[in-house]
Order: structure tokens, then sequence, then C-alpha cells
């Protein structure tokens, strides 16, 4: 009965419950017993080290590849083994040491011991990352320590008992325990049988009245036997089952980049008690949302890093949900920290609409986006979007034979063409122009105020985030500020990038759609364009939207919009529906960033699988997809209430606005609505 | 209610079979830039593994010996 092997958990602890009733000592091996890894192969931990030394060394001036830097920490480790080797019966190594002498050989006199510390915790941290505790051992400690038993950690590996201690801290075993044994402290290992005796003769105990639990037969069963230990073995079908997935899918995705994402996914999983029933929209959030956000922050953060960039400000209120994500991830993907500061920017479509009219004046592309959404028929909508004062802007609008409530818009009733003609040459009036200016120019010097408290003008080259889609805010944002002579270059980053309207990129303004771009072709991440309000709606912040920017006696004030009206109350049922769907982008961002981290890979690895996920989730995704994600309400605050007529809007209907009785009924649905889709993206 | 992970190790919502539904569907209809997709082997690997992982696993760390002692058998005769 010395050593018993296990195929089951359940049966082991029942049958552990049994044992050490008779027994006064328990112990327990650490890894692959009471944490189980993410990964398959423990030794892909040390890359992201690797990684980091060499970024390090980079700042440092020293210019050393990660590989060469691994290459070099294996041959450091496996020399210090030899060496004990030569003494011990076992070839353990020292992490302290032979990391110290990593750090030395590369960086040489620059080497502190400071250093060393931030090495350690972050491949401390990485390791917490990947390790889970099994939740039904973790019970079974907490019985066996209500019941009074010593109990002991007890590990082969080269981290020694402090550092062991960190990770059994995180996994909220230390309390537990009276003690954690690690043969990198003493070069006596369970491999060889010495550490029994080891922990025998230094906390006094019974061989006898001793049981150990383990995972690998010889270690763990055949050494303490010898020595009457009770040995339990455990060998988990399902964790080989579990790990040979992650190994499958991590090799693959290192000859074939379709696999690089779902090797992603599968690290991200969540494990033991983490793996809980949620809802559908958490489920969502979670394994949907959650890789295409964070790579996307993933890439802004990279692309800054080699523009040298150093600001960023995300733009409201989409940019909350980003700058959150890049707070949680910049610790694991950056750990050296050379990342740009970055900011929350006050802004919208309607605050800084009025502004940017101060210094150029209402431009022609400006009107046109104004016209853009149907809502939007005349003269009226303009001075809603643009704050302007109607009285003193008529005399101008009947100088050129137009009136407030001139259909302006080919899509309302009662448009004529000679309309547009006229509204063209207001435009090009220099008395419209004038009084535009002058009526915006409060806005603009409270909006001036605002960016100069900021810092928005402190540095020659900033970096602005933003969820789309035409750029409309960095566009009236660089209007508003152009004409100052500190205005900073700004490099604009969206999600997605429709250019319905062109954006004007000079060499002080430029925009990139990071995941769809219309400059660049890619049909799976036009899918984009299947649901834009569902991911505006799952990005945003919880506040109102910004209306304007006002002066006050003591600098300015930001205008939040009323959210006590009909809109403003719909707006917030959208947001508590949404809870859950943030909640598990929130959720899954630390885990996308530990996994992306340790996998190494980036946006354009990942592009394959998150173009597979855009099309999958929304081009064809399943009924109960469309009914559970689909938004309930979208503020567009640009969008007025005039209703267009019906025969120049269409009847045409995209997939996630179909009925339900259409989604499971139609044949074909999907199908039909993609290649109308493909059509529209090749012909547009 | 479902939990994040299947109990085959999938992802809830997007599980292998839909992965490769949709890449056969690429093979008729251009769906983007997959660089590839998954490919018939391997895709054919992780369904069967997805699907009989669990059976097969629960054989295999009983007789691991065994299997490895063929294991290297096979390898020596190749």
């Amino acid at each position: 009965m010395a050593c018993t092997t296990f195929y089951s958990l359940k049966k082991l602890i029942r049958e552990g419950r049994k044992r050490s009733a008779r027994c006064d000592i328990v112990s327990f091996d650490l890894f692959d017993t009471l944490l189980i890894r993410r990964i398959h192969d423990p030794d892909l931990v040390k890359l992201p080290v690797a990684r980091f030394i060499s970024s390090l060394a980079a700042v440092a001036g020293i210019s050393r590849s990660w590989q060469a830097v691994q290459k070099l920490r294996d041959t450091i480790e496996q020399r210090h083994r030899d060496e004990t080797g030569q003494t011990f019966e076992d070839h353990e190594a020292c992490y302290p040491r032979f990391m110290r002498e990593l750090l030395v050989t590369v960086f040489g006199e620059q080497f502190d011991e400071r250093l060393l510390e931030r090495v350690t915790d972050y491949e401390l941290a990485m390791e917490n990352t990947m390790l889970v505790v099994r939740q039904e051992l973790l019970d079974w400690l907490h019985e066996l320590h209500d019941e009074g038993k010593r109990l002991f950690i007890v590990t082969d590996i080269y981290l020694p008992a402090q550092h062991i201690r960190v990770l059994c801290r995180h996994a909220g075993l230390l309390d537990l325990v009276e003690d954690v044994v690690s043969s990198a402290d003493s070069f006596l290992a369970k491999a060889s049988g010495k550490a029994y005796p080891l922990m025998q003769q230094r906390y006094d105990l019974d061989y006898s009245s001793w049981l150990h639990v383990g995972d690998n037969p010889i270690s763990d069963g055949l050494r303490p036997a010898e020595f009457g230990v009770q040995a339990m073995v455990l060998r988990d079908g399902t964790e080989k089952f579990r790990k040979a997935l992650v190994k499958r899918y991590v090799n693959y995705g290192k000859g074939k980049s379709f696999y690089r994402g779902r090797a992603l996914q599968q690290l991200m999983l969540p494990l033991e008690a983490e793996n809980v029933p949620r809802d559908d929209l958490y489920i969502e959030g979670y394994n949907f949302l959650g890789p295409l956000v964070g790579s996307f922050v993933q890439h802004i953060a990279e692309e800054c890093r080699r523009l040298d960039l150093k600001r960023v400000f995300f733009f409201s209120r989409e940019g909350y949900t980003f700058k959150k994500v890049w707070e949680q991830c910049a610790p694991f993907l950056f750990p050296d920290g050379c990342l740009p500061r970055i900011d929350y920017l006050y802004v919208s479509r309607m605050a800084l609409a009025g502004a940017s009219c101060a210094h150029l004046g209402l431009t022609r592309r400006a009107a046109s986006i104004a016209f853009l959404p149907p809502g939007n028929r005349d003269f009226r909508d303009l001075a809603r979007i643009f704050k302007f004062d109607i009285e003193a802007m008529t005399p101008h609008l009947r100088r050129h034979r137009l009136e407030p409530d001139t259909c302006l818009s080919p899509l309302h009733a009662g448009y004529d063409q000679q309309n547009s003609v006229h509204f063209l040459e207001l435009l090009d009036d220099e008395g419209f122009q004038q009084e535009v200016r002058r009526q915006t120019r409060p806005a603009n010097d409270a909006l001036m105020r605002y960016l100069e408290e900021i810092g928005f003008f402190a540095e020659k080259e900033v970096a602005v985030v933003d969820i789309g889609w035409l750029g409309t805010i960095q566009r009236f944002l660089y209007q508003a500020v152009r004409h100052r002579d500190d205005c900073p270059r700004i490099v604009g980053y969206v999600f997605g990038a429709t250019r319905g309207i062109p954006f004007e990129q000079d060499l002080k303004n430029s925009l990139h759609g990071v995941i769809y771009d219309r400059h660049r072709f890619d049909l799976g991440a036009s899918c984009l364009l299947y649901a834009r309000d569902t991911f505006e709606e799952a990005c945003r912040a919880p506040h109102p939207t910004l209306d304007g920017y006002e002066l006050a006696e003591d600098g300015y004030r930001l205008k939040f919009r009323n959210c006590d009206d009909v809109i403003g109350q719909a707006e917030k049922q959208q947001d508590l529906y949404y809870s859950s769907l943030q909640q598990g982008l929130f959720d899954a961002v630390p885990r996308f960033a530990a996994a992306s981290a340790l996998l190494g890979y980036s946006l354009e690895d990942y592009r394959p699988w998150l173009n597979y996920l855009l099309t999958a989730k929304l081009a064809f995704p399943s009924t109960k997809e469309i009914l559970a994600i689909r938004n309930r309400h979208h503020l567009d605050d640009f969008h007025g209430i005039h209703q267009p007529l019906a025969k120049k809007v269409g009847r045409e209907s995209t997939l996630w606005n179909r009925s339900e009785l259409a989604l499971r009924l139609s044949p074909l649905l999907r199908l039909r609505h993609f290649v109308n889709h493909c059509k529209s993206i090749i012909r547009n | 209610m479902l939990p994040l992970k299947t109990s085959n190790h999938d992802l809830t919502g997007n599980r292998f079979q839909r992965v490769f539904r949709l890449n056969l569907l690429d093979r008729f209809v251009p769906l983007g830039i997959l660089r590839g997709g998954t490919g018939l082997k391997p895709a054919l690997v992780l369904l069967f593994l997805h699907r009989c992982g669990g059976l097969l696993f629960f054989l295999l760390i009983r007789y691991e010996r065994q299997m490895h002692r063929l294991y290297q058998l096979l390898r020596r005769r190749r």
C-alpha cells in the first residue's frame, strides 16, 4: 500500500481522506498536483522573460536578441546543473544564481541588484498568470488544515523556496502549509529521494505517519515509498488531454498563422474554479470582444513604441474601454515600462463640431458630415450640431435665397437641387463665414484652455485612439487646433476606418484603421461593418456624452448631455443590458495579455484568426447570437428627428436588423447578405 | 448559462466544428484573409481530439507504459 496510483482526482481525494485520518503529516507536490499550468510546456514562461531582458538591454544601449538571451540562459543553467551534479545526486540549479550570472554577462558593469529583482518579479508574475490552483485539492487542504495536520509543499524546481512562496501565496496555499521545500535551496530533490530524509530531519517528521501526494510515479511515488511514506500518485488523463490540445494549437501556430489566435484563446480559457457558468453576453465579451480589443490595444502600444510617441489620448467615450484595456495589458506585454503617457480626452463630435469652425469656418466637408445621418434635413440641424444662433444666421441665409427650414438633404421631401447650389454659395460667402467664426470662437477658446491644461500641446507628436468610423472627432479636433504653432502631429488609430468621407491626411494629421481599414482590402475584417453600433455600445464609457465646451471664469467647463430625457434613459438601459458583455471583455484582457506575452505574437499574427472571428460572429452568426448581442438602443447625437423619404433611404435591412422569424427560416439568408456585402465592399 | 470552456476544452460559442465549417465554406466562397485557414490534416486531428480526446486519454493514461514501449518499437522500426 506504500504507493498507489489514481487516475481520477475525486478517487484520490476520497482515498486520501481515509488515509490522512491515520496520518499527522501530509505533503504535496506543487506543479501539476496542487497547481496546474495553462500551458503544456513550463519552459515557455522563460521566453517572455528573455524578451524582457533583451528590451532592458536595448534601453541600456546593449544589443542582444531575446533568442540569444534565452540561449545564454540555457547554457548557464546547464553548466550550473552539471557543476551541482558533481557533488549532489540531483542535477539541480538555483534561479537567483544563474539569473544573476546571466544578467551580469548581458549587462556587464551596468548590472545591479534592482535589475535581478525586476526580472525575478516579472518571471514570477508570468508564472502566476499561467498557474491555476486545483479547487478540489485546495478544499481538501483546507480540511486538513482545520484538522490540525502538518502540511508541507515540496517541489523539484530551480526556484528557491522564497520564490515558490510567492506562487503559493498567489494561489491561496501559503497560509495553509507549515513550510515550502524546494530542491533549489539544498540541491536535494525528490527525484533521487534525498528530499524526504532532509524534510524528516529538518521538521522532525515520522515516516510512518506521513502521506505524500504528487503526480510523478518516481519522485512522488517510488522514492517516498522507499522510506515508508505512504504515497499517492495522480495520473490525470483529463489534464493530459487538455495539454495535448494546447500543445497542438501552439505547435500548429508555428507553421500556420491561422492557429496563432486560436492558441491565444486556448491559453485564455478559464480552468478549475474559474470556469463557472456565465450568461451569453459575458461569453461573447470574453471569447469574441476580448481578443479583438486586446489585439487592437497591443498594436497601438507597439506602434507608439516604434514611432517613439510620448503621449496617447483616448477619445471619449469608447476610449474609456481602450484605456482600461491598455492599463491591464501593459504590465505583461511591455514590462520594461517604455510606453507613452496615456490620458482620457473628453471629446465628442457634437462638442468639437462648433469649436472646429472657429478659424476655418464651416467647410464643405464638415457640412457634408453633418448631413450624413438621414434624419438631418436643413440648416436647423446644422445649427443644432455646430451650435449656431439661427437668428443671427438668417440674414445670411436669405441673401442666398435660403431659409432655416429649406430642405438641403436630397433624402427629404421638398428638396430642390438649387437649394444645394445656394448652400454652397453660402459656404463661399465671407460674411457668413465671419459670423460662423464669431459665434464658435468661445467654444474654441474653451477647448484650447482644456487642451492646454491636459498637456495636449506639450509634445510634438501625439497618438489619438478612437473606435472609428469616419475619424470625425479627429478631423474636427485637428481643424480646431491646427492654427496653433505648437499644434502637435496627430497620429490617429481607430478600431475601424470606414472612410466614407475622405479623411484629409497631411504631415500633421493621419488616420490608421487597425482592425479594419477601407484602404486595406480585407473581406473578413470588413464584417465589422455588419454591427458597428454593437462595438460602440460595448466599448462605451458609463458617463454621458459631451455636448460642448464653455468658457468659465476660472477657465473652461465641460458640458455633458442631460441624461434625464427619453434618449438618456434608453442609453442607461442599454448600458445595463451590455454590462455583462463589458465585464466579459474586462475579465478577458489580463488573460489575453499574459497569453500574448507568452506566445510573443502581435496583431499581424492574430489577424487571420480575428478575421475568422469577425466573419463567424458577424456575417454567419447563429440566431441566438444575434438576438443576444444586438444592441437595444443606440444614441447618435448627430442624428436629427426628420423622417427621410422611404424610397430614398430604401427598405434594405441588414442581417442584424432582421426579425427572429427571418433569421431562423429564411434560406441561405446569411450567405445572401454576405454576397451583397462583398459586392458593396468591392464596388465601393 | 454555460461555462466559457466546454467539457472537451473548446471555446463555448465557437467550437472547432464551427471553425472547420467556415473554413470549408471558404473553399467555395472567399471569406477573407485567413492565410491558408486551418489546413485539412490539422483540422481533422483537432476535430478528432476535441471529440474523442476524453476517451482516448482515459485509455492512454492507464496504458502509458505499454503505449510508450509500442511507440519506441515503431520508432526503431522506422
